[in-house]
């Protein structure tokens, strides 16, 4: 009792002597009880470190009731944490303190920390609910944590490390609400080294596919050059070569519409023009998605751009899903024609068309006929039924360039935010050529590569022009299902 | 050649646009999706969640483009309605922060930006600030009737009741609604007009969709009834308040003195410490004092009263200037001459009803009744039918020997 009285007096004392400590008003509040739970899970057990944080007022109110050993008492009835369907019964340890600091206008805040321990069985596979309903009618900033020591959590929903470094410094940021976390549903199973990773904060949406290093840094320093105060012509070039350099980069990485092309060129008889098609194509796309976009998005308050960017990406994916049914329905078609051709041609090769049995009957005649075919064809690409359609391009580069890059379109809001709309384009222009750039590259080079195998392999002997014969169709197969795939992913990616 | 690959540029081009467009209306409409079905089931959803949604979007909006000076400013508004539904002064500072950041971004014909400081202004009784403000966004906009809200409020409370009126006639017109309906209501309680403040207070409530407004309005015409003496009436508007959002704590006040003037006093004692637990303020402090008081429990009501200054002492420490309830906790703490210099102060600030009467109230516990007359009398002069007001009035009156028929009314409250 004596040392409680010591306390609050040197609580006001320090109050007095610290002016500049007394003029800052309690950052959340001066009549808010802010609350931290946290957990450490051990196979046999779990413990918890209660802190609880009162504002000027509600120490004003309770000072005169405020035993740490009661007050405890009181927060361990209403924090209630059931581990495999068992509700624990806590024990308040011996360390329950209560001390003062100094507030604002001379008054004191006051600070509760309650150890609490209970006997639970984490040695196997369980779960653990935690309900904090301690005041829970008061305002204020309500936190849980979770560690395991011996003890794995699954796929925690809570951090390990408070935001508020246990209530001492709550982050002031402008875009972030006060914390209200009063329940937490936690999946242990044992295991070593198990810590609860913390939770990311909420930032911009994730890169599909994931960036290197270098670009994520490239990246950083373009958005810090499109925000600077002295926009000079050098730094202007050289914010543009950036981007060129960001978006050559972007097109080099997995998951787009070059590994779509790709597959593409090689199964068709692709022609450089029709390389240089896609890749133009695809950054047409591109670069007129991320300006559309981010007209809409800054004219449009209430859309969500992650929402617009999944939907993109099922368009995109349904895009491709499409080009593939075309280009299956057309190697069908061509394989018929092709096979009535053979019989016509080869009569000894008795296949009279019965409408049923297609399959083996025509998988054979076309491995042979193909096999002709190609070898008269092998160098003069300029065959109809082989090149692909204008439509399936066209398709395909807009299936490629219609997801716009998060970051092209981060730094072009970002400069219509600052009030520089022209430059921004301009580099979202950049970001285009560059993806041109090494797409039209790799579009090159495949179908270099192509000639040059194709040539050799045909005359090699009948084994690549079987298998040759057989590349449209499956051709077909593959970019339907990267279609079918992508729109899944994109799809499960917005629910 | 050329002709072809235009041909197919073009081809491109329409394409992806046409695309771009349906999958940015379906990517407005799943934006869209969680505001309008919150808003169909608002009878289970606090207003609280639907505010949280809208700052959560705002939010992530800006994380995204920190540019954008619009949703600066709606963000920082919705802080501020954030602050006055869950009765929390802690997001006035985050307002504030939002609110100039979009100032700084865009400092021309930005009214939301202007018209938002002035609502905070409001918050923080700063009503002279919050009327420069309100004008200068009128200047940008003549057509923003928020900001004739922002200038209705504060001019009501300078005591400027011509402006007020104006503006609030000004606000009908341009969006009659929620927030113009409940603001004319008042504007017709200070004139002492209570049958048509309270139609008006009607037609706000059937104009509320959500439930903390449906509160907000249930509170007005309890508070209606409760100044014209129909008790009951008071009650059962409260009770219908809370049973619409148990959150809005001014409906629990109202329900602790409606069952101290119906002489439920345990009832009565039960609610003021809820409420003073929930939502400290000085106010709450001193009418749990009173009560406590009557009932013979003079210390538990001297501890109350040491928290009402406390809160004041907190409140002034933030940067609030409020000396009418500086005055009311001065009075309470038994230093009449203190009541009076605070009064008097704020009187120089504002000829506000409110503020004629604690002054005159003041003056008589100071034992300057002649003086207080004066003030007494002008805090009717606009003739709202206020049972404080007459009570105050009809003390001072006796005190001065004189008889009329505003002591009998004072009896009789």
């Amino acid at each position: 009792m004596r040392a409680r009285v010591a306390a609050v007096f040197v609580g006001i004392l320090a109050a007095v002597l610290v002016p500049a400590a007394a003029a800052s008003a309690h950052p959340l509040g001066n009549f808010t009880v802010n609350q931290h739970d946290a957990l450490d899970l051990y196979p046999d057990r779990i413990e918890v470190t209660a802190t609880v944080d009162l504002a000027e007022l509600p120490t004003l109110q309770e000072k005169s009731t405020v035993d740490p050993t009661t007050s405890c008492a009181s927060l361990a009835g209403d924090l209630v944490v059931t581990a495999g369907g068992h509700r624990l019964q806590w024990t308040v340890g011996p360390g329950a303190t209560f001390e003062l600091q100094p507030g604002s206008a001379g008054l004191p805040t006051s600070r509760l920390t309650c150890p609490l321990s209970a006997p639970a069985s984490l040695d196997r596979p369980s779960t653990v609910d935690v309900d904090n309903r301690y005041r829970s009618d008061r305002i204020g900033w309500r936190e849980l944590t979770a560690t395991g020591h011996g003890v794995r959590l699954v796929d925690p929903p809570i951090p390990s490390v408070s935001v508020s470094d246990n209530l001492r410094a709550y982050p002031q940021d402008l875009l972030s609400s006060p914390l209200d976390v009063r329940t937490a549903h936690l999946v242990t199973e044992p295991g070593e080294g198990g810590t609860a990773v913390a939770a990311p904060p909420p930032s911009r949406p994730a890169e599909p596919g994931g960036l290197t290093g270098w670009s994520v840094r490239t990246e950083r320093h373009l958005q810090g050059l499109v925000g600077d105060g002295h926009l000079t012509p050098l730094v202007g070039m050289l914010a543009v070569l950036l981007a060129i350099a960001l978006g050559a980069g972007h097109a080099a990485l997995p998951g787009h519409g070059k590994t779509v092309m790709a597959v593409y060129l090689t199964g068709q008889a692709g022609r450089v023009r029709d390389a240089l098609g896609v890749a133009a194509t695809v950054t047409l796309t591109h670069t007129g998605g991320v300006l559309v976009l981010g007209l809409l998005l800054t004219s449009v308050a209430s859309l969500a751009g992650e929402a617009v960017l999944g939907w993109l990406g099922v368009v995109s994916g349904v895009t491709v899903a499409a080009v593939g049914a075309g280009m299956l329905v057309a190697a069908r078609r061509r394989l018929r024609r092709r096979s009535a051709a053979d019989q016509h041609g080869h009569e000894y090769d008795h296949h009279h068309g019965s409408d049923h049995g297609h399959g083996h009957g025509h998988d054979h005649s076309h491995g042979h006929g193909q096999g002709h075919h190609h070898h008269g064809h092998g160098d003069h690409h300029g065959h109809s039924h082989d090149r692909p359609s204008r439509l399936s391009i066209v398709g395909m580069g807009v299936a490629g360039g219609l997801v716009p890059s998060p970051s092209a379109l981060v730094i072009l809001l970002g400069a219509i935010g600052l009030g520089r709309t022209g430059f921004g384009i301009l580099l979202v222009l950049g970001y285009g050529l560059g993806m041109a750039a090494t797409l039209m590259a790799a579009g090159l080079a495949l179908v270099a590569l192509r000639r040059r195998w194709a040539g050799r392999l045909s005359r090699a002997g009948t084994r690549w022009a079987r298998l040759s014969g057989l590349a449209p169709a499956g051709t077909a197969a593959l970019v339907l299902l990267v279609g079918v795939g992508l729109a899944g992913r994109a799809l499960v990616g917005m629910v | 050649m050329r002709a072809r690959t235009l041909r197919r540029l073009a081809v491109a081009g329409a394409t992806a646009l046409v695309l771009l467009i349906g999958a940015g209306v379906a990517g407005l409409h799943a934006a869209g999706r969680h505001p309008v079905a919150a808003g169909r089931t608002d009878s289970d959803k606090p207003g609280k969640e639907l505010a949280a949604a809208a700052i959560d979007r705002a939010q992530r909006r800006l994380r995204l483009v920190p540019g954008d000076y619009a949703t600066w400013a709606a963000l920082g508004s919705a802080y501020l309605e954030r602050a006055r539904v869950t009765a929390d002064p802690g997001w006035y500072p985050k307002a504030e922060g939002a609110l100039r950041r979009s100032l700084e971004l865009h400092g021309t014909d930005n009214a939301a930006a202007l018209t938002g400081l002035g609502a905070l202004a409001n918050a923080r009784h700063d009503f002279a600030g919050a009327a420069g403000w309100a004008r200068q966004a009128l200047a940008i906009d003549t057509y923003s009737a928020d900001a004739y809200g922002v200038l209705t409020d504060a001019l009501t409370q300078l005591g400027d009741a011509a402006g007020a009126t104006d503006a609030v006639q000004h606000m009908l017109d341009l969006r009659p609604g929620l927030a113009s309906l409940t603001r004319a209501s008042y504007d017709q309680e200070q004139h002492g007009r209570t049958a048509e403040a309270e139609s008006l207070m009607t037609q706000a409530l059937r104009a509320a969709t959500d439930p903390a407004d449906a509160a907000f309005c249930r509170y007005q015409l309890g508070e209606l009834a409760w100044q014209d003496g129909r008790l009951t009436d008071a009650d059962a508007q409260y009770a219908a308040g809370l049973s619409a959002d148990p959150g809005y704590l001014p409906l629990r006040e109202g329900r602790a003195k409606a069952a101290a003037a119906a002489g439920q006093t345990d009832g009565a004692l039960a609610g003021y410490a809820e409420l003073t637990r929930v939502y400290p303020s000085p106010a709450y402090f001193l009418e749990y004092a009173d009560l406590l008081r009557a009932n013979g429990r003079a210390a538990e009501a001297d501890e109350q009263v040491t928290l009402a200054g406390a809160a004041q002492q907190l409140f002034t420490a933030n940067g609030g200037l409020d000396d009418l309830t500086g005055s009311a906790v001065a009075l309470a703490q038994g230093r009449p001459a203190e009541a009076v210099r605070l009064a008097s102060q704020e009187w120089q600030r504002r000829h506000f009803a409110d503020v004629a009467d604690a002054l005159a109230w003041a003056l008589h516990a100071d034992g300057q009744d002649a003086a207080a007359l004066d003030y007494a009398r002008q805090a009717g002069a606009l003739g709202a039918h206020n049972v404080r007001y007459a009570f105050h009035l009809g003390m001072i009156e006796r005190a001065l020997g004189m008889h009329t028929g505003s002591r009998t009314r004072a009896v009789a409250s």
